[in-house]
């Protein structure tokens, strides 16, 4: 075989103008977003002393009122828990019903289109919904983290499935059992350690997310935090925050030694 | 036991499986032979329910039930598996339980599902996964998870899960490819000895021919997807095999392997268009056979 160097030379050339126009279409997309996005850095610089003042504001904090914060990060961590496990419980099933290699396309293409539907829509949304019609309070906040994070962890879970291997399936297969439980022992147990590892992830997300669903009604640190940024409380914000901040480095860690256990 | 009636399978183009007839007798040890991409992979997933035929007139029939018709797998396939025990070369266990589990799991087919899922296995059960373990010899290594074991080690757990399936028909898709011819030897022991002690049949696909002579009274070789040979493996001579093995200079060997001979592997990369033997030795070592 010969190699036709000419060819070479062209192909060479026709990647490096193409990348070429990749990098035009890049920086163009860069400025129109820059100008649509209102960036001002000069306004940072500029505007540094209401900066000082701002920050100036916030301290010393303010624990005076330690004890409802306290309560309303339980509250928090209450949703985020209830949220997560029901989305967990769920995604479980329709996880499975939405991998290609589990399902025919006429079950997993709809689970996955209703899927796309609950993880497209912000909680925030959600929350406001459910507060319409379960009324104001955590119990909204539950359900508004459970559906979308059932829709976020459903994906998850079934590209997870899509990647395990086929033999061990085969394997329980051949030994006639059925489908149920040829999944519980062949697909399961090589899946587990990265559903594992997903929901807890989602877990310590969701907690975050608990946070500013207060913001619309829905229980959680939220509200508290709301009504005193809005009424210009910055020393008890400070105090809030510091909470906010204290608590999610705890979750983070208790998370990351339970995956290490799972795994 | 088995009767398949004119076989046929195509993957897009490729037709794997062209008319195959095959009979196999209760108590039989029958060596499936052929070079790679003969198709005698494909016919042994044929025989276990675990891929359908894309034609009509076909039929595989295995204990007098019908596995597959006219390209469609029976409604009962399920519970038809539960009497053919399949061993394959990757072993298929679940890595992450332990060998004993996976033992068990064996008994899927008969048991209520809220017992499998609860890990809740009849007593007799219990006791036949034991003997199945001490059959294949590695009851010391029960409480291991499956994948710390060795290759040798997990295809006895693999032959031990289909002891507990109670199968009467065994199909083992090439059991020993990923094996060493210590370990090797030692799995066709034990396929041997469940055909002579517990009369099970045993249907072995194999590579290397000369386990196929050693183990196996009667040999049925595969070329292209069709039965080229099928009779006592005392009556193959050279001659058959390399018609059998034909274009597959590596599988050719393979009778010789025992003495260890050293494989060609420098042939694959020897350019065809400049096949000139004197100067590679290795190549005609390969052609000599």
């Amino acid at each position: 075989m010969k190699t036709d160097f000419k060819n070479e030379a062209a192909t060479a050339r026709r990647k490096l103008k193409r990348r070429g126009l990749w990098a035009v279409v890049t920086v163009w997309l860069l400025i129109w977003a820059w100008r649509g996005a209102e960036m001002n850095p000069l306004g940072l610089v500029k505007d540094y002393k209401n900066m000082l003042t701002l920050a100036g504001d916030f301290f010393p904090p303010n624990f005076h009122d330690w004890r409802v914060y306290m309560q309303e990060m339980a509250a928090t961590f209450q949703i985020a828990v209830w949220g997560t496990l029901l989305a967990v419980i769920c995604a479980v099933p329709l996880g499975i019903l939405s991998a290609v290699n589990m399902v025919p396309w006429w079950v997993h293409q709809p689970v996955r289109r209703l899927m796309d539907a609950a993880r497209a829509i912000n909680e925030m949304i959600f929350a406001m919904l459910f507060v319409v019609t379960v009324g104001l309070g955590p119990f909204a906040g539950v359900l508004a983290l459970w559906v979308h994070t059932t829709g976020i962890l459903a994906k998850l879970f079934s590209e997870a499935v899509e990647a395990i291997e086929p033999g061990p399936v085969e394997g329980i297969r051949s030994t006639g059992s059925p489908w149920l439980a040829e999944v519980y022992f062949g697909v399961i147990p090589q899946v587990f350690p990265l559903w594992t590892s997903y929901a807890l992830y989602r877990f310590e997300s969701n907690v975050r997310s608990a946070m500013v669903l207060g913001m619309v009604g829905a229980g959680g640190i939220g509200v508290i935090l709301w009504e005193l940024i809005r009424g210009f409380y910055f020393q008890e914000t400070c105090a809030v925050m510091i909470i906010i901040i204290a608590a999610v480095t705890f979750f983070d860690l208790i998370s990351q030694r339970l995956r290490k256990a799972f795994i | 036991m088995i009767a398949v009636k004119n076989l046929w399978k195509t993957f897009g183009a490729v037709t794997a499986l062209q008319g195959v007839d095959l009979e196999v007798k209760k108590g039989e040890m029958v060596a499936l032979i052929g070079a790679s991409g003969s198709g005698k992979s494909t016919l042994m997933r044929h025989l276990a329910g675990l891929t359908a035929s894309n034609a009509a007139c076909c039929s595989v029939k295995v204990n007098q039930a019908e596995i597959q018709t006219d390209g469609c797998l029976n409604r009962q396939i399920r519970k038809l598996r539960r009497g053919i025990g399949v061993i394959f070369q990757q072993f298929n266990l679940v890595g992450r339980l332990s060998v004993y589990h996976n033992v068990l799991l064996g008994a899927l087919g008969r048991t209520a599902l809220w017992r499998s899922l609860l890990f809740f296995f009849k007593a007799e059960d219990h006791a036949l996964a034991q003997k199945a373990l001490l059959k294949v010899g590695i009851l010391d290594k029960m409480r291991q998870r499956a994948s710390t074991l060795s290759g040798v080690q997990q295809q006895r757990a693999a032959i031990a899960r289909a002891l507990v399936q109670k199968a009467d028909l065994i199909l083992a898709d090439e059991p020993i490819a990923s094996l060493d011819p210590q370990s090797s030897k030692k799995i066709m022991e034990i396929l041997r000895n469940l055909n002579q002690e517990e009369a099970i049949t045993v249907v072995v696909t194999l590579h290397q021919v000369e386990y196929a002579l050693n183990y196996c009274s009667r040999v049925v070789a595969l070329k292209s997807g069709r039965v080229v040979y099928d009779g006592p493996s005392a009556d193959l001579n050279s001659e058959m095999l390399r018609e059998i093995y034909e274009g597959d200079l590596d599988e050719a060997q393979a009778p010789m392997a025992d003495q260890k001979t050293e494989k060609p592997r420098i042939w694959r990369f020897i350019d065809p268009s400049i096949q000139n033997a004197s100067e590679y030795p290795d190549a005609s070592a390969a052609k000599a056979l």
